[in-house]
């Protein structure tokens, strides 16, 4: 029992893996820095990881999909991540393959149900 | 704060110069805001700090995240490769060091215990020597591999079904012994050259001992040691294409043309130089016994030794035609 626990466990993080990105753009219409990512992700029901989160934005702003900027008003310096043009483009793009998928996936599922 | 320092220490470490200071810069703000959120309204205590080190994890993989490529010296794609080249350098070189010391123990036996000796160092450090140098090539093709933008992959190329090599025809099938073979005679050769060209001569066998005239001046040869090796070298890539190809095909027997070309200049080089041969061979042959000093015998070996160590190059210079010949016919026949 323990096992399939495992098992489960894990088949989920990888189901988490995939929604992450599309999850942070989501919220990053607004100026945010990491861990108020992290904090903003976890109240809406998607918690991710600190430590996977802070280099995924940084990638992300890499390949051009957000932008950011230090911010050095306040006692503790603080990079604020926010969504770029580019990245505005993909998050709409990105948003309907995930529709697609969800509808795609509610059949597969239902066909089950039924038995 | 020690535990803090420690963690962002072994965590910059790991990422490239540019990037250090903008890490470490935010993660230190992570991890204070980490801090705050678990030591709310009171003061942090080293097994907060802990806490929140464990959740962040092994720095290493943190380092990996951001850096977003994975740091194989040879990666699990070469790896197979790397691995079947590796064994077959290795018992190539061994196979050439045994053979030498066979050699060696044949013309005199009577210091086998140093012979071994020298066998047995000379096949470590030789092993030591092919392994570095296939290693480092693997290495280097792995470097290359390498695409920064975390992307999985990186810069392979889309596979197509276009890729797919031919299956090989049976005639134009180059067999993989031979080109071992090939391999390890070009070894053999550079062993032999290196480390005893001294042992290339005419044998004569008198009154039970073995005497030994040398064919070869022993200075020129370790003079034209980078040369030796090139030759080498250049053989063995030879081999090593066809191993690679498999088979004949226009472009293999392209490359190879040049290869013969280049191989054929540096032993032009070697051959064309009078002070290859050794110049006391005519009177170490006298004194060997094996002809008399004014005899017929004498003037006949004279005129061979003459004739052979003058003309050699174009005997050479027609191997290496028919060689071209060879290959231009099996790489373009139909």
């Amino acid at each position: 029992m323990a096992e399939e626990n495992e098992l489960i466990e894990s088949l989920t993080q990888e189901l988490r893996r995939g929604i992450i990105v599309l999850s942070a753009l989501s919220q990053l219409f607004e100026p945010q820095y990491g861990y108020s990512l992290v904090k903003v992700l976890e109240e809406k029901g998607v918690s991710v990881d600190a430590n996977t989160l802070y280099p995924l934005l940084r990638r992300l702003e890499k390949q051009g999909l957000l932008e950011s900027h230090w911010d050095t008003r306040e006692t503790r310096p603080r990079k604020y991540y926010q969504i770029s043009k580019t990245g505005k483009n993909v998050y709409v793009r990105l948003g309907e393959e995930w529709r697609k998928m969800v509808k795609s996936m509610n059949n597969l599922l239902t066909d089950q149900e039924g038995q | 704060m020690g535990l803090i320092d420690r963690y962002i220490y072994a965590l910059i470490r790991r990422i490239p110069l540019k990037q250090r200071a903008d890490i470490e810069k935010e993660v230190r703000s992570l991890i204070e805001d980490m801090l705050d959120r678990r030591a709310y309204g009171r003061e942090a205590t080293s097994e907060d700090i802990e806490a929140i080190l464990t959740e962040l994890g092994d720095p290493n993989k943190l380092a990996e995240q951001y850096r977003g490529y994975n740091r194989f010296l040879i990666g699990p794609d070469a790896f197979d490769t790397y691995w079947t080249v590796l064994k077959i350098v290795l018992a190539v070189i061994e196979i050439a060091v045994g053979v030498t010391f066979a050699i060696q123990i044949v013309v005199s036996p009577t210091n086998l215990l140093k012979a071994f000796v020298d066998a047995l160092i000379s096949g470590v450090s030789s092993g030591m020597n092919g392994f570095a140098i296939v290693t480092i090539i693997f290495a280097l093709y792995e470097f290359s591999q390498r695409d920064n933008s975390g992307r999985a992959g990186g810069k392979k190329k889309n596979w197509s079904p276009k890729r797919l090599p031919d299956i090989p025809d049976s005639k134009k099938e180059i067999k993989r012994s031979e080109s071992i073979i090939g391999i390890v005679f070009s070894i053999l050769l550079m062993v032999l050259f290196v480390y005893s060209s001294h042992l290339i001569g005419i044998y004569h066998l008198a009154d039970g001992r073995i005497t030994q005239v040398p064919i070869f001046n022993d200075e020129t040869i370790r003079a034209m040691l980078p040369l030796v090796f090139a030759l080498v070298s250049i053989g063995i890539l030879k081999e090593c294409l066809k191993l690679v190809t498999r088979c004949w095909t226009k472009k293999l027997a392209a490359y190879l043309f040049v290869i013969n070309v280049v191989s054929f200049a540096i032993i032009a080089a070697i051959f064309t130089n009078p002070a290859l041969w050794n110049p006391n061979f005519l009177s170490d042959m006298v004194h060997a016994g094996i002809v008399s000093g004014n005899g017929d015998d004498y003037q006949i070996i004279k005129t061979i030794w003459e004739t052979v160590t003058g003309r050699i190059i174009l005997l050479i210079a027609l191997g290496y035609l028919i060689d071209t010949c060879e290959l231009f016919y099996k790489g373009f026949r139909k």
